[in-house]
């Protein structure tokens, strides 16, 4: 179906804008179902007969909590290592989502939505890498 | 209970989850979090975490696809994240303070209280199909929080502004700290926000919620990771079902009438209403 009227234009964010950010996402969506879904294969095809309680009894162990466990998991192709990585590569995306929106406003010369969408992207990284630590 | 049977289970409930939080603007876990819990007995720390993976899930996927048809208003989006963000990371933070306090619970009960209430607001704009065009309160005029986006239903083009937009911040921080501190509520107060402060026409009001849900989620994943309540095994399953549902859900949605929109949300926050005054209930 096509409408006879057009979108108006919005010069910070042309069309091209909105295709990238979609690209940006469509990405992400794409490398985390790769990534979850090998890792979560290989890990029930390694622990076949393995029960909820027994996961649920081990918890998320040293993978998460740990920078070096989990690159070290990645190394030896940890399945549970690859599937955090396909939650990091989410992670990631929707920060950069946000400086491409800051770099987006700040092109277009809006510098209060400019200033507001780096601040917001600068808390999402303070939230992960300074409260979370603190606050556990 | 085997694993792979657990997470077959979860991966086609997280597939409903996915697609009716799509289309609603909400991550999904209204519905994941209960039936985790309830239906699998897992623990509700690893259903909150699961709960806010499937959020990033469920943002991202639908994201993509409303950004691209232009549903989603980046403009106002990315405005109101400075509102939600601090809120959310504040109600993560004040999660480990509140943690043995008596007052959690009631705060689920007022939270629960506060979504009921909204209810009859919702249902009077039954009949609205797009909102009037007003002319903007002055930090709306100001930041140019406006746009448009062509109607597939309607086969036209539809132009909104935003209005009440200081109200609407306000609302967005009261969202995002209940996210971090309840790891619920954060969209369906979202598209509250939206829809009746801001005015917006329902369907971006979900399509933009859909895409800031993602970022306030992030805000407080790192305390529910470095606090080992993302369990990677069962946060999977989940994020791959609401991925699947919701890029169904994201293509349906174009075609749907604003008003059919309104009805599906205001039966969600029904349920999310009762769900939060129980689950207050219980802990008193």
């Amino acid at each position: 179906m096509t409408s006879a009227e057009k979108l108006p234009e919005d010069p910070t964010f042309p069309p091209s804008s909105y295709a990238r950010i979609a690209l940006l996402l469509r990405s992400g969506v794409v490398g985390f179902l790769l990534l979850a879904s090998a890792g979560l294969g290989a890990y029930l095809s390694q622990h076949p007969n393995q029960s909820v309680g027994a996961v649920l009894s081990t918890g998320p162990g040293p993978l998460v909590s740990s920078p070096v466990a989990f690159v070290h998991g990645l190394g030896a192709l940890d399945p549970t290592a690859i599937v955090l990585l396909g939650i990091y590569l989410m992670i990631a995306v929707t920060i950069v989502r946000v400086l491409v929106a800051a770099w987006d406003f700040a092109r277009g010369r809006e510098r209060t939505l400019a200033a507001i969408a780096a601040a917001v992207a600068v808390l999402l990284i303070v939230g992960l890498f300074v409260v979370a630590p603190i606050v556990h | 209970m085997l694993l792979w049977v657990l997470v077959v289970a979860l991966l086609l409930t997280a597939i409903g989850a996915g697609f009716l939080g799509s289309l609603v603007g909400l991550g999904g876990g209204v519905v994941l979090a209960p039936v985790m819990v309830l239906f699998f007995g897992i623990p509700f720390g690893f259903a909150v975490g699961a709960s806010a993976i499937s959020v990033l899930a469920t943002s991202t996927t639908s994201g993509a696809t409303y950004v691209q048809d232009r549903l989603t208003d980046l403009r106002i989006g990315n405005f109101l994240q400075i509102a939600t963000v601090p809120g959310a990371l504040l109600g993560a933070t004040a999660t480990v303070l509140l943690v043995h306090s008596d007052l959690v619970p009631v705060l689920l009960i007022l939270l629960g209280i506060v979504l009921f209430v909204s209810v009859p607001g919702s249902l009077a704009m039954r009949h609205e199909e797009d909102p009037p065009l007003g002319p903007g309160d002055a930090v709306s005029q100001h930041l140019k929080l406006e746009g448009a986006y062509l109607d597939r239903r309607q086969n036209r083009v539809v132009r909104y502004r935003g209005q009440n937009s200081v109200s609407a911040l306000g609302v967005m921080f009261g969202a995002g700290i209940v996210s971090g501190l309840f790891g619920i509520g954060s969209g369906v107060l979202k598209v509250l926000a939206l829809d009746r402060s801001l005015r917006l026409p329902m369907k971006v009001s979900t399509a933009t919620s859909n895409f800031m849900i993602g970022v306030t989620a992030t805000a407080g994943i790192g305390v529910l990771l470095v606090g080992g309540l993302v369990l990677p095994v069962l946060a999977a399953p989940v994020a791959i079902g609401t991925t699947l549902g919701s890029f169904g859900g994201s293509r349906v949605l174009p075609d749907l009438t604003n008003r059919l929109v309104r009805w599906l949300f205001v039966v969600v926050l029904v349920v999310l209403a009762i769900e939060t005054i129980v689950r207050g209930a219980v802990q008193l």
